[in-house]
């Protein structure tokens, strides 16, 4: 967000868009959909299905846009949607398939790192990860959010967003090098 | 490498492919628009439903005052119903000629 537009700029499109301005509506998926996808992403965990949930998701939000009561807020409003519609399609997978696991695309575990590529490995290991710090670490890393924009959108405290990305950025790092290691390694040891 | 870096989610990143992404922009954009846009209709009527049922009670309230404030309308001594209602208070007997004038023949000619 922070690279893309700010505070300002979005509370005017979202009023812009309130209007009817097609535009607006443009600049809007422009600037967020791919926020929409990282947080999709962090729940459904498979990143074709989060592309879905998230195009959806946005979808409903640009419709209901006259429901953001708060344009300024709008990143937090949409990303509410987006955590609500992904949880749903969760809940209907489970259903769907009579499973009480959301497997990624590839299994967790185990994993032979010559086998399987960075998007796999980085999937396997975003599961091990705290919802919020899946939320954190990919609308940071994945998007160039701020600690600002992140604390505001999912309503916490910049601080909090700093614990969060800290301790997520550690697991993932100590997840990835595990799998880095060649698999003769983990047998001698 | 140290905790500050960035871990690189370039492999989850949708929008590499930069020409299916922008599609797929373009499509949310204007799908979410053209619901935006049926949506808005019915609430349109909605917003319009109240300010027109106040108009219609403001100029219901004002014809209402306006009549009010005229007073009642004196009656036409000629009015056939002032005539019969004089007759009948005076116990007046109009012969048939009067009553044909006042009230009229068949066809309502006076």
């Amino acid at each position: 967000m922070s690279t893309v537009i700010g505070r300002e700029a979005t509370q005017a499109l979202v009023i812009r868009a309130q209007r009817g301005d097609g535009a607006a509506f443009a600049a809007l998926a422009g600037a967020f959909l791919r926020a929409a996808y990282a947080i999709a992403l962090g729940v459904v965990r498979r990143p074709a299905d989060a592309e879905d949930v998230a195009q959806e998701a946005f979808i409903v939000a640009l419709e209901r846009i006259d429901a953001c009561r708060e344009p300024a807020a709008f990143p937090g409003w949409l990303l509410t949607i987006v955590r609500n519609r992904a949880k749903n399609w969760v809940d209907r997978r489970r259903l769907r398939d009579g499973v009480d696991e959301d497997p990624p695309e590839t299994a967790v575990a185990p994993i032979r790192p010559e086998l399987v590529g960075l998007r796999e490995r980085l999937l396997a290991a975003l599961t091990v990860l705290l919802p919020v710090q899946r939320e954190v670490v990919l609308l940071h890393d994945l998007e160039d959010w701020t600690h600002a924009e992140i604390g505001a959108a999912l309503g916490m405290s910049e601080v909090m967003s700093r614990q969060h990305l800290f301790n997520a950025r550690r697991v993932l790092r100590g997840r990835l090098a595990d799998d880095a290691l060649p698999e003769v390694d983990h047998e001698r040891g | 490498m140290s905790e500050d870096d960035k871990i690189d989610f370039r492999a989850l990143d949708p929008s590499t492919d930069a020409v299916t992404w922008s599609l797929r922009v373009a499509e949310v954009a204007e799908r979410g628009r053209a619901r935006a846009r049926r949506r808005s209709v019915p609430r349109q009527l909605r917003a319009w439903a109240r300010p027109t049922l106040v108009l219609a009670a403001a100029l219901a309230a004002a014809v209402w005052a306006g009549a009010f404030l005229a007073g009642p309308r004196d009656a036409d001594a000629t009015e056939p119903a002032y005539v019969v209602a004089q007759w009948a208070a005076n116990e007046a007997r109009p012969s048939p000629r009067q009553i044909l004038e006042v009230l009229g023949d068949d066809d309502g000619v006076r």
